[in-house]
């Protein structure tokens, strides 16, 4: 005697929702996930494989009208993997030598932007985390606290680290608007 | 520019380097194709546990035929077995100096296994057919700790599987038992982190599927839970970080007998002590603050919480244990209180001086005299005897091979007519149909 548990999403309830998720939000989320990982090549498979998890957990899914938090959630989680085998890497291979800068890049708010990056991926994971959700998606601290799925209170803690550490990464005293948003995005 | 406005324009500018194409259709149906593949893999292993409460169901009917049988009164008749690897009433307990085997009503030791070790920091598994254990003990050369040891339940003899290991966690499928290890016995060093190993419970094979230290110290790594079909494997590691702050985190290897396998990592969040794994890619977690904690369904996939089973006052569990069912949870706290949880009911505590303890599974199926309902599960033996005994059709579920109740595994299905033979193989399931109910012997 077999039988059949469950059946396709599709079946369970349309994924309509979740196609129009993955239309407009595949290359910001690819975005993200770049940022966590560095990586272009991984980035995109890690986004591709957290809207695979979404559409099999469909049927179960609480807020199937609005799966963009879960989506995102498993984008940070599967990038959290993704980020282990890179350092890794990184250890074995050492430390990679920064690339020269071409005669376009070598404007100073280039030469400014790639410090102020290179300052961000060298964060720790949870503070790097936070910094990307905030301030490249736009986040709330709601928001990047149920991506992460932690506190406000520890989002807050995170991004007051991070900002410190940022400040004094870039030879900056603390820079009295940094942070402004994490008090007013709250 | 402020640093806020700074920090948006550097990382999506950093984003931005070669922008992401606009996802093709091909994208999509790739989301959906993978989608299905995990759906399926899921699917199997809600199978199996669909089909132990068919049998279950079963089980009763076969209870309700041998009272036919039996022409009525007070004597029941009939057979119930447990299958092998099926649910049973014992529990494995590590006591630090002894191993032992003790109810799970009421915490009475029904036997002792071994006597006179030294456990810590211990760990016990216990081989899914229910046949032998695995444990911790001291190992006879002082710089490398302690030894896995396979403890054969018949009595027979032990053997050392691995050197300088703990924290030995079998795989559902008998074919790995993984276990801590770190670097101090071969280099005379202290360990900076500890490594996950993998031995082939038959084969011998050692590896390591990750060539990293996990924890940031020695013994910060625990080994939580196989998933049920064994491809997936739950740890816990305390990571420090630059700014000081610990972090205990999930993360599961998948497969992780693959080498360079892909290595995912779950968040959940708070300080999360055990975890055990539900069939549906779902995790029972203990989490909590050290005055209290509670123990949560949730989903693997995003981490996030789905439902409490209960809170209680003190530190937080280290180690969750369910039973084949699913629904019974055994809770080791920190004191070494063992508590068993059955569904939604409050947990209660059946023995104390616990260093770990695993549900025992039934080592074979043993036709007894049937006082309730159970899950079936036959041998070749006691399926022929049911059919002797019994007399109307019944549909028997076998196997060529030992196996697990796996509904996936099953390679034949048939109807076999009473007083006939059961072919050569394990019979791994009988159901009994509707007819049943209504057979007159």
């Amino acid at each position: 005697m077999m039988t059949t548990v469950g059946g396709t999403p599709d079946s369970d309830g349309s994924t309509a929702g979740l196609a129009d998720v993955y239309a407009t939000h595949y290359a910001v989320l690819v975005g993200l996930a770049r940022l966590l990982l560095d990586e272009r090549g991984l980035a995109e498979e890690v986004v591709q494989e957290a809207f695979a998890r979404t559409y099999a957990a469909w049927p179960r899914l609480r807020t199937p009208d609005d799966p963009l938090p879960y989506v995102r959630r498993a984008v940070v989680n599967l990038a959290r993997g993704g980020l282990r085998r890179r350092m890794v890497a990184r250890r074995a291979v050492g430390p990679r030598a920064a690339a020269a800068p071409s005669a376009e890049s070598g404007a100073l708010a280039g030469e400014r932007r790639r410090e102020v990056a290179a300052a961000v991926r060298a964060l720790p994971r949870r503070q790097r985390e936070c910094v990307v959700l905030r301030y490249f998606l736009d986040c709330s601290t709601a928001e990047t606290a149920d991506a992460l799925g932690v506190s406000e209170g520890t989002v807050k803690q995170h991004l007051h680290r991070a900002l410190g550490t940022l400040a004094v990464a870039l030879g900056e005293d603390a820079d009295e608007d940094a942070g402004r948003d994490v008090e007013e995005k709250a | 520019m402020t640093t806020d406005e700074l920090l948006r324009d550097a990382l999506r500018t950093d984003a931005e380097r070669d922008p992401a194409p606009a996802p093709a259709a091909a994208g999509w149906d790739g989301v959906r194709t993978r989608g299905a593949q995990i759906r399926r893999r899921r699917r199997g292993a809600q199978g199996a546990v669909a089909l132990v409460s068919i049998l279950a169901v079963a089980a009763g009917v076969l209870a309700l035929a041998g009272t036919f049988a039996g022409g009525g009164g007070g004597t029941r008749r009939g057979v119930v077995a447990t299958p092998p690897g099926g649910v049973s009433d014992q529990i494995v307990v590590d006591r630090g100096d002894r191993i032992e085997v003790i109810s799970a009503t009421d915490g009475h030791v029904l036997r002792t296994l071994v006597s006179g070790i030294d456990s810590n920091p211990g760990g016990v598994s216990v081989t899914p057919d229910g046949t032998a254990v695995v444990y911790t003990r001291k190992s006879p050369a002082p710089r490398c700790g302690t030894e896995l040891v396979e403890q054969p339940l018949d009595g027979g003899a032990e053997r050392v599987i691995v050197g300088h290991s703990w924290n030995p966690l079998v795989s559902p499928d008998g074919q790995w038992v993984a276990y801590v290890t770190d670097d101090s016995c071969e280099s005379g060093r202290p360990s900076a982190g500890a490594f996950l190993g993998l031995t082939g419970l038959r084969t011998g094979l050692n590896y390591r599927p990750y060539e990293q230290e996990l924890g940031d110290h020695p013994a910060k790594l625990d080994l939580l839970a196989w998933s049920p079909d064994s491809t997936r494997l739950v740890y816990d590691e305390q990571r420090s970080f630059p700014d000081g702050s610990d972090q205990k985190t999930f993360e599961f290897s998948e497969p992780p007998l693959a080498k360079g396998a892909a290595q995912q990592e779950i968040t959940v969040a708070g300080p999360v002590g055990g975890a055990a794994f539900l069939s549906d890619d779902r995790l029972v977690v203990s989490r909590g603050n050290g005055r209290r904690y509670e123990v949560l369904v949730t989903d693997f996939v995003s981490g996030r919480a789905l439902r409490s089973r209960y809170a209680a006052d003190g530190p937080t569990p280290s180690a969750l244990a369910l039973d084949p069912s699913g629904r019974r949870l055994l809770v080791t706290e920190p004191d070494g209180t063992l508590l068993v949880q059955e569904g939604v009911s409050d947990p209660r505590p059946i023995a104390h001086g616990a260093h770990g303890a695993a549900w025992l599974p039934a080592a074979k199926s043993t036709a007894s005299s049937l006082t309730t309902p159970a899950v079936v599960g036959l041998s070749q033996a006691d399926a022929t005897q049911i059919l002797t005994q019994l007399g109307f059709s019944v549909t028997i579920l076998y196997t060529p091979g030992p196996t697990s109740v796996d509904a996936n595994r099953v390679v034949s299905q048939q109807s076999i007519a009473p007083g006939s033979s059961v072919p050569p193989g394990t019979v791994v399931a009988i159901t009994v149909g509707p007819i049943a109910v209504n057979a007159s012997p």
